[in-house]
């Protein structure tokens, strides 16, 4: 598992995926997301600040595409502690 | 005033911080009147329309008029403090405390201010849902001023259409733009005009030292502008480009700084365009995302059923047994409706 200080932001993990920000919207819309792409994008360059809940969605949709790749959920979550 | 308020500050001991020596550069460098750090101002945040600007300099540690009094009981808060000088201290201080709130954070660093994110927010949700009865002009406005924003130093953001022979600008923000889109236009030739024809974004990392477009870098040199970036706008009627122009080499350089242009380019393309436009995603791939997506919803509302609990702490412990179990949500929904769809 990622340890704690390893966990990224939102802006870190898109980065660090490399995912297009269409993929991300696609992913978040599979996770049951209502934001549009444009949306997702000014939240997670920060220039909107979501919710818990939207910011959890969008950490769950780039922690699939790192799940897919053999990474254990690297984004950190709002309100889900890494450790359960 | 500004010399004894330079005097007072050397005084109160604002020279803690290590690169300063206590020159007249320092004094600004520090906050000046303000006491905003340098490079940050209070117009992007609107908050010189809210608060007046105090007329009194107030350092960070200026002691009240009130300290070394006889009574020393005053001067550690325990006796209210009296006196003309020791309200206007109270005052000021108050305002300055004011003004220092409502403007940019220097500790959040790129972080929005309120204000901003409001027109963030405003523009990214016109643009996303189209609504026939927005004023877009007015919202390609606030877009452009949203530019300014985009990375340190921008001194200017404009949209270049061109059309009926000619080229125009139909929005700008900061004093540099207009001056900068009209010599590339007196010239023919220049980056806007390069990206709106020929849809490829334009960076000039040194704007005011290059030779491809000569009549710009001269422009760029009497306005301060060493880089610029444009984007041309897809999908919009007429060949249209967003021009962010900056007063430091190399602004464009920056990930985040072309990331944050390039949302604004496409917000403002959406709402000149109106809404609509080619979507990127295949239907193939739209069609497996909502196929996932009834199967979260059905393992959501299994969850709801058996724990009697709401739609998003339904999907918050899909996402705790996802980081539990070290595998897909989309595996444990999957898990929870063996027979459903997905």
């Amino acid at each position: 598992m990622t340890g704690p200080g390893q966990e990224l932001t939102l802006e870190e993990g898109v980065a660090r995926s490399g995912m297009s920000f269409h993929e991300l919207w696609l992913s978040q819309l599979a996770l049951g997301g209502e934001a549009a792409s444009l949306e997702v994008e000014a939240y997670v360059l920060g220039l909107l600040t979501p919710d818990a809940f939207q910011h959890d969605l969008i950490a769950q949709a780039i922690n699939e595409y790192f799940i897919e790749r053999g990474e254990d959920h690297p984004v950190a979550y709002w309100q889900v502690p890494k450790e359960i | 005033l500004t010399k004894k308020a330079f005097h007072v500050w050397r005084k109160a001991g604002v020279r803690r911080r290590a690169v300063s020596d206590g020159s007249r550069a320092d004094f600004f460098r520090a906050g000046g009147w303000t006491g905003l750090p340098a490079g940050r101002t209070n117009d992007m945040s609107g908050a010189r329309d809210r608060v007046r600007r105090p007329d009194v300099f107030i350092p960070a540690r200026l002691p009240c008029p009130d300290r070394g009094r006889a009574n020393p009981a005053q001067s550690r808060g325990l006796l209210p403090a009296s006196g003309r000088r020791v309200r206007r201290w109270h005052r000021v201080r108050r305002s300055a405390k004011t003004l220092r709130r409502n403007s940019t954070d220097p500790k959040a660093g790129d972080m929005s201010t309120a204000s901003t994110q409001q027109q963030w927010a405003q523009v990214v949700a016109a643009a996303g849902r189209p609504d026939p009865g927005l004023d877009r002009h007015a919202l390609v406005q606030v877009a452009v001023g949203l530019g300014l924003t985009a990375a340190d130093g921008i001194g200017g953001c404009s949209v270049t259409e061109i059309g009926g022979g000619g080229y125009r600008t139909t929005a700008a923000a900061g004093a540099v733009a207009v001056a900068l889109d009209q010599a590339q236009y007196d010239a023919g030739i220049g980056p806007c005009l390069v990206a709106a024809d020929t849809g490829q974004a334009q960076q000039l990392d040194d704007a005011d030292r290059q030779r491809r477009y000569p009549a710009f870098a001269v422009a760029s040199r009497e306005h301060g502008i060493r880089s610029s970036l444009s984007l041309p706008l897809l999908g919009v009627p007429l060949p249209a480009a967003l021009n962010v122009y900056a007063s430091t080499q190399r602004a464009f350089e920056d990930d985040r700084a072309r990331a944050v242009t390039g949302l604004l380019a496409r917000s403002v393309a959406s709402l000149l365009r109106g809404g609509t436009g080619p979507s990127p995603v295949a239907p193939a791939d739209l069609t497996a995302a909502l196929a996932r997506r009834r199967s979260v919803e059905t393992a959501q509302r299994v969850l709801m059923t058996r724990h009697r609990i709401g739609a998003s702490e339904a999907f918050q412990r899909l996402v705790e047994r996802s980081v539990a179990e070290g595998r897909s949500l989309f595996d444990v929904a999957r898990d929870l409706v063996p027979d459903g769809p997905g």
